[in-house]
């Protein structure tokens, strides 16, 4: 008995004065505001760091080219700023709180009145109407202000009719790219003009409307520099707009969840001057030609018709031999239904212009990125090189994209034994390989 | 004596008619297993939460490996998706949702003056049913070989990436059938948890007078009751689309894949407040103990708890407006979103005041709650700007969005939670955690956890999505996730810190002998404090008669002539010593567990062969017709809570005689 | 004098409830509330479902048979009022004619799933399974789960019924069989409820 009285007095004097109540106290005090100051200080220097490196964000929301981009930006920076405000006032407040009313007492808390040396107490305030009605009221009106502005914006940037643009592009996301449909005279109804894959090429300064489709599950389409995102619904069709102030390429991102190589989804906005695009667009509307029998190109062509052309489109050279099935797109769905017959051939579609479930390979040549945008097809793309000349003057990333029509599963996430990405195509020879990209560079 | 005898033949004949004789005993691990008192029930839901939150912890680690460099390779694609998606299901629901659930069940009784929950053997099966679920969900990390069957569809689940055609093995039918059981166990948990708080108040103990806490976990419990029959809806459509191809999210038969999410974000949105509001209750029991003073607008802090409550209804669409709805529910949904800020800030500003003149010890438990006020505000305030939708577009599905609700449910729900632990630790075991390790451990996570989601505010303006499983070099990420990276490196030595602190602690405490800390070591305010640390098994020897808020408060201290406060009594005087043994409880079961068991049984059967699920449907109702035979009460054994069975039916004899 | 607080307080602690209502009882009725969303999601899932079939698909006016619904219906209903009986029966302490309501009920509550068996039984030989379309799947399982209500109300009913013969359900347990009722009560009106939307609202 005495021996655990003895003990717990051990305990009492060993365990939790051991370091010295005073000595732990002051050494706490000191650990406590050293540290908060550190993070205080280190998250400003960071943010500082931060600022100074933020010239090379491709994807970044914060210095918007696009006018509703910009209509954004304009909406949400004085609310970042107001919330900037409110954000010091609080943690001005909990600091302050903190050091001036904080009292020393107890380290052991094993006092009469727990961790509190004395019994003093400050006044007991229950509350305070007037103070509470107050801080109920005033957010709530500064909130109100911002609801109005938020209003004004949103409705400002719904009101798609204000185009003065005839075209009307088709999005549609599918596991793991993007197709976009060119309507060049807006009729959604008909085939579409061009067929491209990835990048989304527009004049500069016009609202372009698109049309937002999805194949297969739910993607979102995103060029943070130019506009937000919207998403792409299977069985639905949304209105979005995509406008830039400034030419160049602008990078994107599907934004919503869509499974095994959704990071690996991008796309690429390319804003052209109003001349580069009629001249683009011209160059796009054409089919392509045969390769003269005799060249390597041709005997790529060959190894194409074989292994690629049942799923890739070339205008003008793949024929309709090559892809039965009588799909349309509505029923592109049935797709992956049909898959487990292995009957590949029955979702594509029979309309020339529409590439399946795989990109349209036309005007390959003419992109500058490659597999969903994850890969740059040309190594020095991001040079001041007009994007018109890529295929004249790039330099093509010729390791990369054979590679990838070697083992494309490898290169990027696919679930290709379902059909969802481009499946191995390991059984070629390497002169296979070098006669197929002497094809595709033949598409431009 | 020859009547004693003569109750426990008749008692045995009783219990012949039940299927076997009932367990009893309140030592060893099977009386655990067999438990119906609340507080270990208690115990039990914050244990399992944290050894569940170590496995999501765990999950977290590997998701930032893989993000520490551009075109990580630490864990592929495949692997990435499932390891995000059950980070987020552990983390919400079994780790949030059940540390919440302990504290409901050990503080909830203790804090109205009850001495247990209205059903005890419910409340038992709530356990077993939520660890079936829990158990379920995470062996489908490694059945079937690592991540090969895994939830891999985000924890929302988006149809129709969730259908059978695009997830083909059987991760998402393990996230249904699992979310389903878990589902069931806080069903049945609110509905007892409501009945105890309406019903078996102290005398006296009216609505207004219960603590915050109370309320808020009030409030919790009856969002869960109307928000988990929605998700479960949506399961089980889910369900029946995976395992018996009916067609309700089948675009090709002409379905909306929006019904998902609709279904999904009416449950989600007040899944949010059912994660934050047991926090905001334990901040607003620990603020007031240690500035010594009341909290500040008690009745506005009900209410706007209130307003929450309903507000967290009309706002469910503001996690889809990019999905496409009409600009006329965008604006709708936009609005009502603000204005669901105006009752949470009111809270920050009532803790301030609480706060303002008062004196100000900086224990632990006080660190994490001003922590809370601290962190949940810069959550907060982002979660303003998703309000507003044009700038959402631009903000969804990034990092930005992943900064802010980690800073909603680590920094406001989970650090509210671990003062929770810090605060209530003497009342659950009779000792205190150390406090040196205690406070070392709060910076140590506060730093790590404002290094890992601070930065991803900016990562997410700067246009990082969130759930890929890598980024590109030109992209211009890599700083700021190495840093993040980092930073969650060091919130696992935090937590590795407290662990270390629960630990030593036990062992110091061990060493010395087991001292009792005393009823009340903190000098605190609420009802759970007026009985001995441990909470007796009757939690206190009489009824008591409550008449103000914070009454133990009032017993502790009166004012003099002068209006000055001073001591009125010492907090063992008016403490129960809990040495009453003759209070009525109910009895210990095998029920409970067995028909966890056998929900555990059906749940695989669903997944994996329809005969486990018959072996399960057997012991399922073989549990309920156990359950329904055997009395809540076994008359052998349930007078005394030492369960010393003739003992104490002496003792009532001689009482009943005296 | 402590002793005798005590033993108070053991018996208090059986009996004492802050709102009057018994523990159970107020669990029934919360819990109902938690049927209703249950029955809400469900319900809103037909609504936005049932149209969206094709125009050659089978759809609800090429199977219901209202006439046959309604008398069913009418059926369940009138459950419902012997389901009534049945409390004041017991409450009366008259337990032979609780017995019987019981029984009715049981009985009335088992032609309805009797009606319901058959009717999917038509409509699935008429091509309406529960994969043929959305509207298919979604009428099945809205009134599936409510057929299953029904059913474990029924199995309750009969619990009832095999308590009161062996005598285990005496007059002072009239609440038992009130909560049972609120029960019964509550997944009559939610049929009230299906049968206009789903049955009536189209025609």
């Amino acid at each position: 008995m005495g021996d655990a009285n003895k003990r717990r007095d051990v305990y009492k004097s060993n365990y939790i004065t051991k370091l010295g109540e005073r000595e732990v106290s002051r050494n706490l005090k000191a650990l406590v505001w050293l540290s908060s100051l550190l993070v205080v200080t280190g998250a400003i220097a960071l943010i500082v760091v931060a600022i100074v490196l933020d010239d090379n964000h491709p994807l970044s929301t914060l210095s918007p080219v696009g006018r509703q981009g910009r209509d954004i930006a304009a909406l949400i920076n004085p609310i970042f700023i107001v919330a900037g405000v409110i954000f010091f006032l609080v943690q001005g407040a909990v600091l302050a709180l903190w050091w001036r009313y904080r009292v020393s007492g107890s380290e052991s808390g094993d006092g009469e009145f727990g961790y509190y040396e004395d019994g003093e107490f400050p006044e007991q305030i229950h509350g305070n109407n007037r103070v509470e009605i107050g801080w109920t009221l005033v957010p709530t009106v500064l909130l109100a202000v911002i609801s109005v502005f938020t209003l004004i914006t949103l409705f400002a940037l719904d009101d798609v009719e204000a185009s003065d643009e005839d075209m009307v592009v088709t999005v549609v996301g599918q596991q793991w790219w993007w197709e976009y449909q060119y309507h060049l005279d807006g009729n959604t109804s008909t085939p579409p003009d061009i067929v491209t894959a990835n990048e989304l090429v527009i004049p500069v300064g016009v609202d372009v409307p698109l049309d937002i489709k999805s194949r297969d599950v739910i993607h979102s389409f995103w060029i943070p520099k130019l506009n937000g995102k919207r998403d792409a619904v299977p069985g639905r069709a949304h209105d979005w707009v995509i406008q830039s102030e400034e030419t160049g390429r602008f990078r994107g991102q599907c934004t919503e969840f869509c499974g095994l190589a959704h990071g690996y989804m991008k796309m690429v906005a390319v804003v052209l001057t109003k001349q580069e695009f009629a001249q683009w667009r011209d160059n796009q509307i054409t089919s392509a030609d045969m390769p003269q029998e005799g060249t390597a190109a041709h005997e790529g062509w060959q190894v194409f018709s074989q292994q690629c052309a049942s799923c890739h489109v070339v205008n003008g050279i793949t024929s309709a031999t090559n892809r039965g099935g009588s799909g349309t797109e509505a029923d592109t769905w049935d797709i992956y239904r049909e898959l487990s017959g292995n009957d590949a051939g029955a979702y594509l579609s029979q309309d020339t212009l529409v590439a399946g479930a795989a990109p349209n390979l036309t005007h390959l040549m003419t992109r500058s990125t490659f597999a969903g945008s994850w890969y740059d097809l040309y190594l020095n793309a991001d040079s001041h090189l007009n994007y018109l000349d890529l295929p004249e003057n790039g330099i093509l990333n010729r390791v990369e994209l054979e590679k990838w029509i070697h083992n494309a599963p490898e290169r990027k996430p696919a679930a290709a034994d379902e059909l969802r990405g481009m499946p191995a195509r390991s059984s070629l020879s390497p002169q296979d390989i070098d006669n197929l990209v002497a094809f595709m560079s033949t598409l431009d | 004596m020859s009547t004693t005898q003569g109750t426990i033949s008749a008692s045995l004949a009783t219990r012949l008619l039940g299927v076997f004789s009932r367990p009893q005993g309140s030592e060893g691990w099977k009386s655990w297993l067999f438990t119906v008192d609340h507080k270990r029930i208690g115990i039990m839901y914050g244990a399992a939460a944290l050894f569940f939150f170590l496995v999501g912890g765990a999950e977290a680690l590997f998701i930032r490996l893989q993000l520490a460099t551009p075109n990580g390779s630490v864990i592929g694609a495949g692997t990435y998706n499932g390891v995000f998606t059950i980070h987020g299901v552990t983390m919400v629901f079994l780790v949030v949702m059940p540390m919440a659930a302990a504290f409901a069940n050990y503080l909830l009784p203790l804090q109205i003056g009850a001495r247990d929950v209205a059903f005890p053997r419910l409340n038992a099966f709530s356990f077993w049913c939520f660890l079936a679920g829990g158990v379920l969900l995470t062996s489908s990390i490694f059945i079937g070989g690592w991540f090969q069957n895994v939830p891999d569809a985000g924890w929302f689940n988006y149809a129709p990436n969730s259908g059978v055609l695009f997830s083909p093995h059987k991760g998402v039918d393990f996230y249904a059938v699992g979310l389903q059981i878990t589902g069931i166990a806080s069903l049945v948990s609110a509905v007892n948890l409501i009945v105890t708080v309406l019903n078996m108040r102290a005398k006296g103990m009216s609505l207004f007078r219960m603590p915050v806490l109370t309320w808020m976990l009030l409030i919790t419990q009856f969002l869960l009751l109307f928000a988990l029959p929605v998700i479960t809806v949506a399961l089980f459509l889910l369900m029946f689309d995976r395992l018996w191809e009916s067609n309700f999210f089948n675009v090709a038969a002409g379905a909306d894949p929006l019904l998902w999410q609709h279904l999904f974000w009416i449950f989600g949105h007040p899944e949010v407040y059912i994660l934050i509001l047991p926090a905001f209750g334990i901040v607003s029991e620990i603020i007031p103990t240690f500035s010594r003073k009341p909290i500040f607008g008690y009745h506005f802090m009900v209410a706007s708890g209130i307003a929450i409550g309903f507000m967290g209804w009309g706002v469910w669409a503001h996690h889809m407006f990019t999905s496409g709805m009409g600009p006329l529910s965008v604006a709708a949904f936009a609005v009502s979103t603000m204005f669901i800020a105006v009752p949470t800030g009111v809270k920050i500003l009532n803790w301030l005041a609480t706060m303002y003149r008062g004196r100000l010890r900086f224990t632990t438990p006080m660190l994490y709650a001003v922590g809370v006020v601290s962190m949940f505000t810069i959550g907060g305030l982002s979660g303003v700007t998703h309000a507003i939708a044009p700038s959402d577009t631009q903000q969804t599905d990034t990092y930005y969005i992943v900064a802010h609700f980690h800073y909603v449910i680590f920094g406001g729900a989970l650090l509210g939670l671990f003062g929770g632990f810090h605060f209530w630790w003497p009342k659950a075991f009779g000792y205190k955690l150390n406090e040196l390790w205690g406070k070392a451990s709060f910076w140590v996570m506060l730093i790590g956890f404002n290094f890992t989601f601070g930065p991803m505010h900016i990562l997410g303006l700067q246009g990082m999505s969130r759930r890929i499983a890598t980024y590109q070099a030109s992209e211009g990420f890599a700083f700021w996730n190495m840093v993040a990276t980092i930073g969650s490196f060091v919130i696992a030595v935090g937590v590795a810190m407290f662990l270390w602190n629960v630990f030593s602690s036990t062992r110091n405490w061990r060493r010395v002998g087991r001292p009792s800390v005393g009823p009340d070591p903190w000098d605190a305010r609420g009802l759970e404090w007026m009985t001995a640390s441990p909470a007796p098994e009757h939690n206190f020897d009489s009824d008591i008669q409550v008449d103000r808020f914070d009454e133990f408060w009032h017993r502790k201290y009166g004012r003099d002539e002068k209006g000055k406060i001073v001591r009125a009594a010492r907090a063992e005087e008016i403490a129960h010593d809990g040495s009453n043994t003759n209070v009525h409880l109910p009895s210990p079961s095998y029920w409970p567990l067995v028909l966890g068991v056998g929900i555990m049984l059906v749940g695989y059967g669903l997944i994996f062969n329809l005969w486990i699920a018959a072996l399960g449907v057997v012991a399922l109702v073989g549990a309920i017709y156990g359950w329904c035979l055997e009395p809540a009460d076994d008359p052998d054994t349930a007078h005394g809570h030492d369960h010393a069975g003739r003992n104490s039916l002496e003792d009532e004899e001689a009482i009943t005689v005296g | 004098m402590a002793a005798e607080a005590i033993n108070h307080s053991a018996q208090e602690q059986d009996h004492h409830s802050s709102t009057g209502i018994s523990n159970e009882k107020l669990a029934m009725w919360v819990f109902l509330g938690s049927e209703c969303l249950l029955f809400g999601g469900l319900i809103s899932t037909y609504m936005f479902n049932k149209d969206r079939i094709g125009l050659n698909d089978i759809g609800p006016s090429d199977v219901f048979d209202i006439p046959f619904t309604s008398v069913s219906s009418f059926v369940l209903l009138m459950s419902s009022l012997t389901m009534v009986f049945a409390v004041s029966a017991i409450t009366r302490g008259d337990l032979r004619a609780n017995r019987i309501w019981l029984a009715t009920t049981a009985a009335l509550g088992a032609t309805f799933v009797a009606g319901q068996v058959y009717e999917f039984t038509a409509f699935y030989s008429e091509g309406l399974g529960f994969t043929t379309n959305l509207f298919g799947s979604s009428f099945y399982a809205l009134t599936g789960f409510h057929g299953a209500h029904v059913t474990i109300g029924i199995i309750m009913l009969m619990s009832l019924y095999i308590m009161s013969l062996r005598g285990n359900l005496p007059a002072e347990r009239a609440e038992t069989v009130e909560i049972i009722g609120l029960y019964w009560h509550f997944v009559d009106i939610v049929w009230i409820v299906i049968f206009t939307i789903v049955y009536l609202f189209p025609q």
